[in-house]
């Protein structure tokens, strides 16, 4: 998987632009909107609450994947959209 | 893990991944070291596990796959391990069930999470919260960037496994309002491209616009004219008419 090769379309004049790392230079606003964050979550309050005080301060929708045990599987981000 | 706006979409996806956990189950007997490696062995493997009554799920058995149990270290009676496991596997039933076989009783007192899919802790972008949300304030208040995009990450960095497919522009629009993609609109694809799996599907600045499920393997699609390469699932970015022009 590490020396994967990208293959053009025999005809295909045009080419990838791709740009050192970070790889993807969006301006910070868009950046936001498609991002992850890895979060070392302090033991005591929910993912779920935690979730939703980084939504109050961020000002955008946010939601947690992975949470432990209880909450397992429940889909709680379908919530959001 | 957090996701940020669009990247939400991803979560459902992301909820399927293997996970990896840290655990400390307590003993509620004196249990000989070798029978206990003996039974927590038997645990590697397909198990059948009920979920628990506070769940999330229907209560019926289901089969997951533990991919392996390392005990890390034994203390009396209890057990520190290290389990890698299918999305939705119960841990903390888990350490009950090998209680339950050991015949002495058990229970979890502690568990973290440490990886899912190929990021683990070890990732060099960790954040604590009070990182968080100072990178955020420092970006709203003094306008600095650096450490909002340090620990905000793109999420083409978060699913780099999957197979490419780029597209071309024109087909953007129909692409991210619900149409496949079929084969004129392909520009490229990784070599790692193979029929019936996950792909990402990419614009030509390798940007992640949806994720989809290929029809094509890596040959095919750049040897072919017509067909459907991929089926799209979850669009991440929609573009519009307007964007385009």
């Amino acid at each position: 998987m590490n020396q994967r090769q990208i293959l053009y379309k025999k005809d295909s004049k045009i080419r990838i632009k791709l740009s050192p790392i970070p790889f993807v230079k969006r301006n910070i606003e868009e950046h936001l909107n498609y991002s992850f964050c890895l979060l070392d979550k302090p033991r005591g309050p929910t993912s779920h609450e935690i979730a939703a005080w980084i939504k109050k301060e961020f000002g955008i929708p946010v939601t947690h994947s992975g949470t432990l045990e209880n909450f397992g599987e429940i889909p709680l981000y379908q919530v959001y959209y | 893990m957090i996701l940020f706006g669009k990247a939400r979409k991803l979560s459902n996806f992301l909820a399927r991944f293997d996970k990896t956990y840290i655990c400390e189950m307590q003993l509620h007997e004196e249990v000989e070291e070798e029978k206990l490696r003996k039974v927590i062995n038997l645990f590697v493997g397909k198990i059948y596990q009920k979920p628990p009554l506070r769940s999330a799920v229907k209560k019926v058995p289901r089969i997951r796959k533990i991919y392996s149990i390392d005990i890390l270290d034994i203390v009396g009676r209890n057990v520190l391990m290290q389990v890698r496991c299918e999305a939705g596997t119960y841990v903390r039933k888990l350490c009950f069930d090998i209680g339950e076989v050991l015949g002495s009783g058990a229970h979890m007192t502690e568990l973290r999470r440490i990886a899912i899919g190929f990021l683990d802790e070890n990732y060099e972008y960790v954040a604590t919260m009070h990182e968080l949300f100072g990178a955020y304030r420092l970006w709203k208040n003094k306008n600095e960037d650096f450490y909002l995009r340090y620990y905000l990450r793109p999420i083409e960095e978060l699913l780099f496994f999957l197979p490419k497919v780029f597209v071309k522009d024109t087909a953007l629009f129909s692409i991210t309002h619900g149409s496949f993609v079929a084969s004129p609109a392909v520009v490229a694809v990784t070599s790692d491209l193979k029929k019936n799996q996950n792909v990402g599907i990419y614009n030509l600045n390798n940007e992640l616009i949806a994720i989809g499920k290929s029809e094509m393997d890596a040959k095919e699609t750049i040897e072919k004219e017509k067909g459907i390469v991929v089926k799209i699932d979850k669009v991440l970015k929609v573009y519009e008419k307007e964007e385009l022009e």
